[in-house]
């Protein structure tokens, strides 16, 4: 069996300059941020991205001038805000907005996972959801004659997901207390040509025939896995550790411009080597005092 | 890794090996055995690998049923707890010596004498003494309560003396009848095993015997390196060299680093 | 409900007086209480005594330190490295008194205590100079015929320890406190101590210990503090949380050799650092996360091979 593990620098380097990359997670939560830091450290340009609802993953990229496209129902730093980098973006022009709902931002997915290549929903009809995003199209069925949108099947070539465990062959697995295990970033995952998992710690064999049930990704669909410890920081990961209160206040504070903003990614993402030095950074006793008890252990 | 290890392979096999391997055979299917670090451990695994599948290892720390997948460093090494049967207290693994169900034992020491008394606490006076060594630990307590004893040092004058600087670990005390007096349970010491030879212990006198030499070692090497009269058993045969099988086992499975059984570095 | 065992280590420590007879958890390279050993050596204790099996990492920290005056023991040495080179040294330069006893007999005194008897009969020690040399204790044990068969016995008294400190893996807001792998001698050094001072990895919530109390070594009647010490144990191990630092270990014990080397590493690892953040901040948190168990496993790392 083919091992798949890679460093952060090797991994992110699959990833191509106009590449369209899928990325996982949602809002505040289980994003890929150190796969997002490299991706930035590496230089990224022109990627057009795909997500179903995102927030710092995907304002932070295109603070950094990393994107041309978004394909997303939400970007937004909820209880906090809007995403101000987005912002600026969309109302400068120049960067392209492919709006979806939650429910067509999954479909999308969905579609490519199941091989077909669109998916039916009525949730956008009658909304400007038709008339702005060429990936929605009116169709009707062959069997009643109702009208439904047909939500075009995504293509990613690159998916990016932080899960929790995985074995050195790529067998991903979540803890038994973990959000969306059936879909999101499972048909992110299995949706893209390359998939890219960052995960909490890669574990043994042992590990994973323990407990077959936990495992959302199988190895098939899986190019190249990275262990990075709270590698969703500063966002939360599940019953692992809450998303970092105190840096998201300051990422926030920070995107309200871009000269503070490019401060801040030059001082957190671009002014360290890796993640290790990212993490060292925050400091062990902030994130121990994030980290929750490990409810999923035996 | 120490050169002594080396000197001496007869046929392309340590010293250590040879003690491994008759130690491991002291050990019967199905016994309980109490096990400390070292050759002891290497004897251990060995036995299950082949002879002794059923023997059940026990370990000071609380760890009963031991079937370890990689050699441990220590009786607390938490790879010693992947895969045991039950994982418990010092106290339950000690009081099973006293309740009499733990077989046999193996024990080191600084010092052992013509009883099979062992040393492990100090050289000179107990107060303030020359060397202060690390104390009994429950070696103590094997020698109390064990049903047999075997004892593994390498053969040194000045590690097999006439009597002890300190009795820490009872062998047969001042000789026949002292066990029993001191109400202490179990056959004792029955073997001593060195990288020189495998001795045992005459039943009148309680007195250490060589019994086997291993190969290429003569029975004046063994003596001059005795620090007090050393009686011979009627007949000192020749140590029973480990088989291919066993050597396999020892270099490939169990110490592939040879950090007990020599003949590396 | 409404209240908490939870207080800071300081506080702990604080509470700890001079001369006091302490019995430290954990077992040779693992889940021995250390952060809580650092921050005592930080606040100068002085005169402790020891009532130790064999917590060797306490003994020889201690005794690098000059905090250790006295130590009723077992055993006490470094598995795979050597001797106890500060404990051995002070001992024989008389500056330490030790007595002397078997794993079974010491820890026999503790269950005496915990089973709230003047004493518990055992066999261990007969005839040996763990009876017949005599350091500093007053009262070791007696022998006693059985008067029931005549058979000869020893009777070793009940010992209580001012505090027992012990490192487990992680404990609710009363004290109900578990451990996973073996647990050496906390049970008995629990009950057996006037007060007990639990560090844990991990406060959790009730509901956590409740969904497995197979694995409560200490329900929290027994506990009188708690302190939630991530990484408490370094640098032994923690079985399930993370692997022996072997390094580190390796480091110290070159180190204590020499009394001059100790003493600057003294300065470097426990008296630099102000507290256990900073301790953790110089080991760092990549050394720190390469020592993680394996979930599986619960050590870091295995070879496939199968031994036995």
């Amino acid at each position: 069996m083919r091992e798949k593990v890679m460093g952060l620098r090797e991994a992110v380097a699959l990833i191509k300059d106009g590449d369209t990359v899928a990325i996982g997670g949602h809002t505040l939560r289980r994003h890929p941020m150190a796969l997002i830091h490299e991706i930035i450290r590496q230089g990224r340009r022109g990627l057009k991205l795909q997500g179903w609802n995102n927030g710092i993953d995907m304002d932070m990229l295109i603070g950094a001038g990393c994107v041309a496209s978004v394909e997303t129902s939400y970007i937004g730093i909820s209880a906090f805000g809007l995403a101000l980098n987005f912002r600026r973006a969309c109302e400068r022009g120049g960067l392209h907005v492919i709006e979806h709902s939650e429910t067509t931002g999954l479909d999308m997915f969905r579609a490519t996972v199941m091989g077909m290549s669109f998916f039916p929903t009525k949730t956008p009809l009658g909304s400007d959801l038709m008339r702005t995003n060429q990936h929605l199209t009116e169709i009707t069925c062959p069997f009643t004659g109702e009208p439904f949108a047909a939500v075009r099947a995504a293509r990613p070539d690159v998916a990016i997901i932080h899960a929790h465990t995985t074995d050195k062959y790529g067998n991903v697995q979540l803890d038994a207390q973990r959000w969306n295990d059936q879909s999101a970033d499972v048909l992110i995952g299995k949706a893209a040509r390359t998939t890219v998992v960052s995960v909490e710690q890669i574990v043994s064999d042992e590990e994973i025939y323990r407990n077959s049930l936990l495992t959302v990704l199988p190895r098939k669909f899986v190019t190249a896995v990275v262990e990075a410890p709270y590698g969703a920081h500063p966002c939360g990961c599940d019953a692992r550790y809450d998303y970092d209160l105190e840096e998201v206040e300051k990422y926030y504070e920070a995107s309200k411009s871009e000269g503070s903003f490019k401060a801040y990614l030059d001082a957190t993402v671009r002014g360290v080597a890796d993640h290790m030095e990212y993490l060292e950074r925050i400091g062990v006793e902030r994130l121990m005092r994030l980290t929750r008890t490990r409810v999923a252990r035996p | 890794m120490s050169t002594n290890k080396r000197k001496g392979a007869a046929n392309g096999v340590t010293r250590q090996e040879i003690m491994a391997v008759a130690a491991a055979r002291e050990i019967r299917n199905s016994e309980v055995a109490f096990i400390g670090t070292g050759l002891p451990m290497v004897a251990a695994y060995l036995a299950k690998a082949t002879h002794a599948p059923d023997a059940v290892l026990v370990f000071e720390s609380g760890i009963v049923g031991a079937k370890p997948k990689e050699l441990a460093t220590g009786v607390g090494d938490l790879r010693l707890l992947v895969g045991c049967v039950k994982s418990t207290g010092l106290y339950y693994a000690l009081s099973l010596l006293q309740g009499g169900f733990v077989d046999i034992g193996f024990l080191g020491a600084a010092e052992v004498d013509q009883y099979g008394n062992l040393n492990s606490t100090a050289i000179g006076d107990y107060r303030r003494p020359t060397v202060r060594l690390p104390g009994s630990g429950g070696a103590n307590d094997i020698g109390s309560l064990a049903r047999r004893l075997v004892i593994m040092v390498p053969h040194e004058r000045r590690r097999l003396v006439p009597r002890v600087q300190y009795l820490t670990t009872p062998g047969f005390l001042d000789g026949p009848g002292a066990r029993e007096r001191a109400g202490l349970r179990g056959e004792g010491p029955t073997r001593v095993i060195t990288d020189l030879a495998v001795l045992d212990f005459d039943p009148a006198s309680k007195r250490m015997r060589l019994a086997t030499v291993h190969p290429g070692v003569t029975v004046e090497e063994v003596e001059a390196r005795t620090g007090f009269p050393l009686l011979r058993a009627p007949r000192v045969g020749e140590t029973p060299l480990p088989s291919a099988g066993e050597v396999r086992l020892l270099r490939e499975r169990i110490d592939p680093e040879g950090i007990y059984i020599g003949g590396k570095g | 409900m409404g209240s908490s065992k939870v207080v800071s280590l300081s506080e702990a420590v604080a509470s700890v007086a001079d001369g006091a007879n302490i019995t430290f958890g954990g077992f040779a390279a693992y889940f021995t209480p250390l952060a809580f050993v650092r921050e005592m050596i930080r606040r100068g204790k002085r005169g402790i005594e020891m009532t130790s099996v064999a917590e060797c990492w306490v003994a020889d920290y201690l005794a690098g330190a000059g905090v250790l005056k006295r130590a009723r023991f077992s055993n006490f040495m470094f598995e795979g490295l050597g001797r106890c080179q500060n404990f051995v040294r002070a001992v024989e330069r008389g500056e330490i008194e030790v007595e002397d006893y078997s794993h079974f007999a010491i820890t026999s005194r503790l269950v005496a205590a915990g089973f709230g008897l003047p004493f518990m009969p055992v066999k261990s020690m007969a005839g040996t100079d763990l009876m017949g040399r005599r350091g500093f204790e007053a009262e070791k044990a007696r022998p006693l015929a059985c008067p029931f068969t005549g058979e000869p016995v020893l009777l070793v008294p009940a010992v209580r320890p001012d505090v027992a400190v012990i490192h487990l893996a992680r404990s609710d807001r009363d004290g109900n406190s578990q451990l996973f792998g073996y647990t050496a001698v906390v049970e008995e050094q629990a009950r057996a101590a006037q007060r007990v001072i639990v560090t844990t990895e991990e406060v959790v919530e009730d509901t956590v210990i409740r969904a497995q109390p197979e694995l409560t070594v200490l329900p929290g009647f027994l506990v009188d503090a708690v302190v939630e010490v991530p990484f408490g144990a370094h640098p032994t191990g923690m079985y399930r949380y993370y692997d022996p630092d072997f390094e580190f270990m390796r480091d110290y014990y070159a180190a204590s050799r020499d009394p001059a080397a100790f003493r600057a590493h003294l300065e470097e690892w426990v008296l630099g650092p102000g507290d256990h953040w900073a301790y953790l901040r110089k080991v760092g948190l990549r050394r720190l996360l390469a020592l993680r168990s394996d979930p599986g496993l619960g050590i870091a790392r295995m070879h496939a091979r199968t031994v036995t």
